[in-house]
């Protein structure tokens, strides 16, 4: 840095100011030295004519010296050393020119001589005013300046000692006109000059003075900032390098802990970002930035982490009290989570972290793997049930929680002995309550049947014979139903499907009811609304479950019509489903009521009054045939005014 | 034509009688049996072409009658149908894989209409 370049505008104005002060003192004094001259000159010369040629020399040698000074002190522009150089040579040649005129020209022409003194003042005043500045760099032109003075003292001393050669060292009026007055008066003047210069503005010596002494003083204080400003500047530097070494260190650290976060949390794995660390050019700044960033991803990475361990503890917890087993496996098939019903279950210890195969040695998981393996991999199983021993069943289901087949699986073990056992002995106990039920009642059956078959009956005999044979008949739906339901419950209702039209079923159905029809004189009537063009929609469905479902609608529909009335049944198309609608204009169902009418056992009140018999189990039976079918069932009803129930059934796509 | 055979097994008298009954008056040969282990007694002199089985019986019921019988070559391909009062989903797979050709279930059949599925089995 450089030492000057501190200089302050204030100083530097004051410099230039007190430079300008110098220069007007100057010309000031110069003035004074020709108003001496002048008055000198106009007192020796007696003659007019002689007068004038001195006072223009003199006024020309002013105006030389004026200009000139100006031009050699105060170069207006940095190429004008030329110029200077000229003004210099013209200067020099100037003063001889007018000193040999003084001192050559003059004593010719005067008998009063020119006393010693005077020009001893007129050199002197010269010296004082060429001595100061340019003199001072140019040693030839003051050597030759010096020589011209000396020569002309010389001379004037040779000259002026062969007229009076006592002159000089006497003291007389003449002395006195002629060497005090001039001593006197540019004393005076010269002080005078001074003084005005010092009145109006400063004494510029002391002002220059001070400035220096300003200059100096600022200087050291300058030199003083300066080295305390390196010294900062190298302390700062310093704390610069310590701060970004730590801050690299730090943002390594944070990096690394939030990437080894990311990572742990399923991110993506840690890679090598040195790059980064090396090339951090905007300095603290950017790292800061960096640093809050990744301050705010490791914030967000702590919470993400304490969710994750919550849910973790969750799952954990979740698995080691399950009651199925439960094994997951990573993406290479190896175990990794075995919950302690699944040790307990299939004798598994020590198996965590190896592979799936290493339980093909185990008697009890040999079976199962051969459910869930397809070669090497798993693959998806839904509650697949096998024996392992006699009375052990388990339901296995492998469930895929990662998204690709390489992710983990959760293989659930599920023991359902129980369930089986339960299932066994409900159906054994169906199978015999069936047979204990229905095993009189058929032989009742049979035997009427037989009975009338073998005739010689009176008329009174075989209304008898009808009654019986009806009663029997009633007991034995009502069983059937009781058995229905038990079958329901035990969840697998429907038997063999097979996809044909409904159209047969349905006109079976109504058959089955032709007899009571008649008796009750009610006009049953039966539509398929379909364009000509179109075939009969086939639908998927279980005959004899669909024909129990039917048939429970429309007993309902004819029991519950009063004589006479009408019940319709149509059959159309609707979209993808086949739509099935049975009216009557019946007994309804009351509103408050209408929302149990699918429960089983359930009977609305008046229909209890109507027809005393009755499960209460018909609607529940039709509603879960329909809903194994995929179907839908609902219904339209008014108290006293009739039901319609609604059936649909999805039209096979086969 | 000779007459056509038939083995009824079948524990409960009155539906035995009349099953005889009809099917001796639709012209047919009725052996009788009242168990499982009859049955298989009786098959081992006779071969008849049909077997009328009843499931629920003492001694031997009606799938333990037919593992025993699907042992035995000679009657092996006796068509079988199952004349019972049971009827669950369980029990009707659990008889076809037994290669059962029908099942009727007592109660909801009068006996005219067992016949006829006997005069179908024949004719098909």
């Amino acid at each position: 840095m450089k030492n000057n370049s501190f200089s302050s505008q204030i100083e530097k104005n004051d410099l230039i100011e007190s430079i300008k002060l110098q220069k007007k003192v100057r010309i000031f004094l110069l003035a004074g030295i020709f108003i001496v001259l002048f008055y000198l000159n106009f007192s020796v010369f007696s003659d007019l004519s002689l007068r004038l040629v001195s006072g223009l020399v003199i006024a020309v040698n002013f105006i030389f010296l004026a200009i000139g000074k100006q031009v050699i002190d105060f170069p207006q522009k940095q190429n004008s050393e030329d110029i200077r150089q000229t003004f210099i040579n013209i200067y020099c040649l100037e003063v001889i020119s007018s000193a040999l005129f003084f001192y050559v020209l003059i004593p010719f022409t005067v008998t009063y001589s020119f006393p010693l003194i005077y020009i001893i003042i007129l050199f002197f005043s010269f010296y004082l005013i060429f001595t100061h500045s340019f003199l001072k760099e140019e040693v030839s032109q003051r050597f030759l300046f010096l020589l011209t003075w000396l020569i002309l003292i010389l001379l004037t001393i040779t000259y002026y000692s062969s007229f009076e050669p006592e002159i000089s060292y006497k003291i007389s009026p003449a002395f006195l006109n002629h060497f005090l007055v001039p001593i006197i008066l540019s004393t005076v003047a010269i002080f005078s000059i001074n003084y005005i210069g010092f009145f109006f503005k400063q004494r510029p010596q002391r002002l220059t003075k001070n400035l220096k002494k300003l200059n100096q003083g600022l200087e050291r204080r300058l030199r003083e900032t300066k080295e305390d400003l390196y010294e900062m500047q190298q302390k700062i530097k310093e704390q610069k390098q310590v701060s970004l070494i730590k801050e690299r260190a730090h943002n390594r650290q944070l990096k690394e802990l939030a990437q080894q976060l990311r990572y742990e949390l399923g991110g993506a794995p840690p890679k090598n970002n040195d790059k980064n660390n090396d090339r951090h050019r905007d300095g603290i700044k950017k790292m800061s930035q960096t640093t809050s960033a990744l301050l705010n991803i490791l914030e967000d990475n702590e919470k993400a982490r304490k969710t994750a361990e919550k849910e973790q503890r969750k799952t954990a917890a979740i698995i080691n009290n399950f009651v199925d087993g439960l094994i997951t496996l990573d993406e290479n098939n190896k175990i990794s989570v075995v919950n302690p019903k699944a040790k307990e279950k299939f004798n598994l210890k020590d198996v965590s972290g190896r592979p799936i195969s290493v339980l093909e040695d185990n008697e009890l998981m040999k079976p199962i793997l051969e459910v869930i393996m397809e070669g090497d991999q798993i693959k998806e199983v839904e509650k697949r049930r096998i024996e392992l021993e006699p009375e052990t069943t388990i339901e296995i289901t492998t469930v895929l929680i990662g998204e690709t087949p390489a992710d983990q699986w959760l293989i659930v073990l599920r023991d359902v002995s129980r369930d089986v056992l339960i299932q066994k002995m409900k159906t054994e106990f169906v199978t015999v309550a069936a047979h204990q039920l229905r095993t009189p009642l058929s032989a009742v059956k049979w035997s009427l049947s037989m009975l009338e078959e073998a005739g010689d009956l009176n008329k009174k005999q075989k209304k008898i014979l009808e009654k019986t044979y009806k009663s029997n008949e009633k007991l034995i739906n009502l069983i059937n139903d009781l058995l229905s339901v038990s079958q329901i419950e035990e969840g697998r209702f429907l038997g063999k499907t097979k996809e044909q039209s409904l159209i047969p079923v349905v006109r079976e159905v109504i058959e089955n009811h032709e007899a009571e029809l008649e008796k009750e004189n009610i006009d049953l009537q039966f539509k398929v609304k379909l364009a000509q063009s179109e075939k009969m929609p086939l639908v998927e469905i279980d005959q004899e479950k669909m024909k129990i479902a039917l048939d429970n609608l429309i007993t309902n529909a004819i029991n519950y019509s009063p004589e006479g009335e009408k019940v319709m049944v149509s059959l159309e198309q609707q979209e993808e489903e086949l739509k099935l609608m049975i009216k009557d204009n019946g007994i309804g169902i009351p509103k408050e009521q209408q929302k149990r009418v699918f429960e089983r056992f359930f009977r609305a009140k008046n229909a209890l009054k109507k027809i005393t018999e009755g499960s209460g189990l018909g609607l529940f039976i039709t509603n879960n045939i329909i809903e194994a079918h995929n179907g839908d069932i609902w219904f339209e009803s008014k108290e006293g005014q009739g039901t319609t129930f609604y059936v649909t059934l999805p039209i096979s796509n086969k | 034509m000779p007459k056509k055979q038939i083995l009824i097994i079948e524990d409960e008298e009155i539906l035995l009688d009349v099953l005889d009954k009809k099917l001796t008056r639709a012209n047919y040969e009725v052996l009788i049996s009242r168990n499982g282990e009859e049955g298989l007694e009786i098959l081992k002199k006779e071969q008849p072409d049909l077997i009328l089985l009843d499931i629920l019986m003492p001694k031997m019921d009606g799938f333990e009658f037919l593992e025993k019988k699907n042992k035995i070559k000679k009657i092996k391909d006796i068509p079988v149908m199952i004349v019972s009062n049971s009827g669950q989903p369980v029990e009707l797979s659990k008889a076809k894989k037994l290669g059962v050709d029908d099942w009727i279930i007592k109660v909801s059949f009068d006996p005219d209409e067992v016949l006829e599925k006997v005069k179908k089995i024949f004719t098909s």
